[in-house]
């Protein structure tokens, strides 16, 4: 354990801890979410966007700002990502909240995601090839 | 259904200080399915952190050198004004932050960072006491999806297209979705927008399948 292993333990405990408590890991809440049937984790999200913003701008600057490059895997890798949120309630983080919390059948959502990341890389080298951006990490 | 839950505005402060802390901290933005894909392609990231560790030493050896050369040629009067200043010195040799130094995090940082959150996860339901081991998502689930064998295909499949979706756009609800978003990112913006209204879409159908 360095400084950094406990740096990113607490952060990960801390965001662990919030979509818990705020209920992104109840299948049920997510589903009433993408219904409209309770707008609560809608205006979470909407208010961390916000927040965040402003943030960045205060603490970062213009540098966080710096537009990256639209590219082609943008459109159809969301539609497929939407989809299987939807479906399995795993975005893929609160997956491994609704671990935490016992709910054993995520242990299958998060298999699919190990095999979809590896697959994707796979078909992405052999067929793709366009520039992946990603964000940043 | 537990009614304990956060406000939707200290939900979203909570998140606000995660996003932004892990800026702070890390100098590198949140984001879950690059950390997975590190993860899951474990050998090759930590050959590229090495690959990058050996630059930066080979920048600084390198300096060393050009120093030396510049005194064996000129003599030893300008290595007072070459040389570094003591705090310049203490500060290169203080661990720098993760982007300055050009330098990834280690694999085992994005796995502690995945590991910590299924603590959180351990912590959030120890709170809302409800902690227990389930074999279910949930009523609302059982009721729209299903229950047993045909459920759990369903996650596997639903899990698979999680994985090769966020990292076919490059991002999930953590990059694109709250950092991307935050920043102004076109491309997360355009991502949030297609992945919220499928999910919209999908879930709409499941609820008028059943």
């Amino acid at each position: 354990m360095t400084l950094q292993h406990t740096r990113v333990a607490l952060l990960g405990t801390g965001m662990g801890l919030t979509l818990s408590l705020v209920g992104f890991s109840d299948w049920g809440e997510v589903h009433h979410m993408f219904t409209f049937a309770d707008l609560r984790l809608t205006l979470v999200f909407a208010l961390t966007v916000v927040l965040s913003g402003l943030g960045f701008r205060l603490i970062c600057g213009p540098g966080c700002f710096a537009r990256q490059p639209l590219h082609k895997g943008i459109v159809p890798g969301s539609i497929l990502f939407g989809a299987g949120w939807a479906l399995t309630g795993a975005c893929p983080s609160i997956g491994l909240v609704q671990l935490g919390e016992g709910r054993l059948p995520a242990l299958i959502s998060l298999a699919g995601v190990l095999v979809g990341t590896f697959a994707y890389r796979k078909v992405h080298a052999r067929f793709f090839g366009w520039e992946r951006g990603g964000c940043g990490i | 259904m537990i009614e304990a839950y956060l406000t939707w505005w200290s939900g979203g402060l909570c998140l606000t200080a995660v996003s932004l802390g892990f800026w702070v901290l890390e100098r590198r933005t949140l984001g879950i399915s690059g950390a997975v894909e590190r993860v899951v392609f474990w050998r090759a990231d930590r050959a590229a952190r090495d690959a990058e560790v050996a630059m930066a030493q080979g920048a600084l050896e390198f300096q060393a050198a050009m120093l030396a050369a510049t005194m064996a040629e000129f003599g030893g009067d300008c290595s007072e004004e070459a040389s570094v200043p003591e705090d310049r010195r203490a500060q290169e040799r203080a661990p720098l932050p993760p982007l300055a130094s050009g330098i990834r995090p280690p694999t085992s940082a994005h796995l502690a960072f995945m590991a910590f959150m299924a603590v959180g996860g351990f912590l959030g339901a120890l709170l809302k006491g409800d902690l227990a081991l389930r074999t279910t998502l949930g009523t609302s689930f059982d009721n729209l999806v299903g229950v047993g064998a045909p459920a759990w295909a369903v996650l596997f499949l639903g899990g698979t297209m999680v994985g090769f979706g966020t990292r076919m756009a490059g991002g999930c609800t953590s990059g694109h979705g709250l950092v991307g978003c935050a920043r102004l990112q076109p491309g997360s913006l355009l991502a949030t927008v297609v992945f919220f209204g499928t999910g919209i879409g999908v879930s709409l159908l499941l609820g008028s399948l059943r």
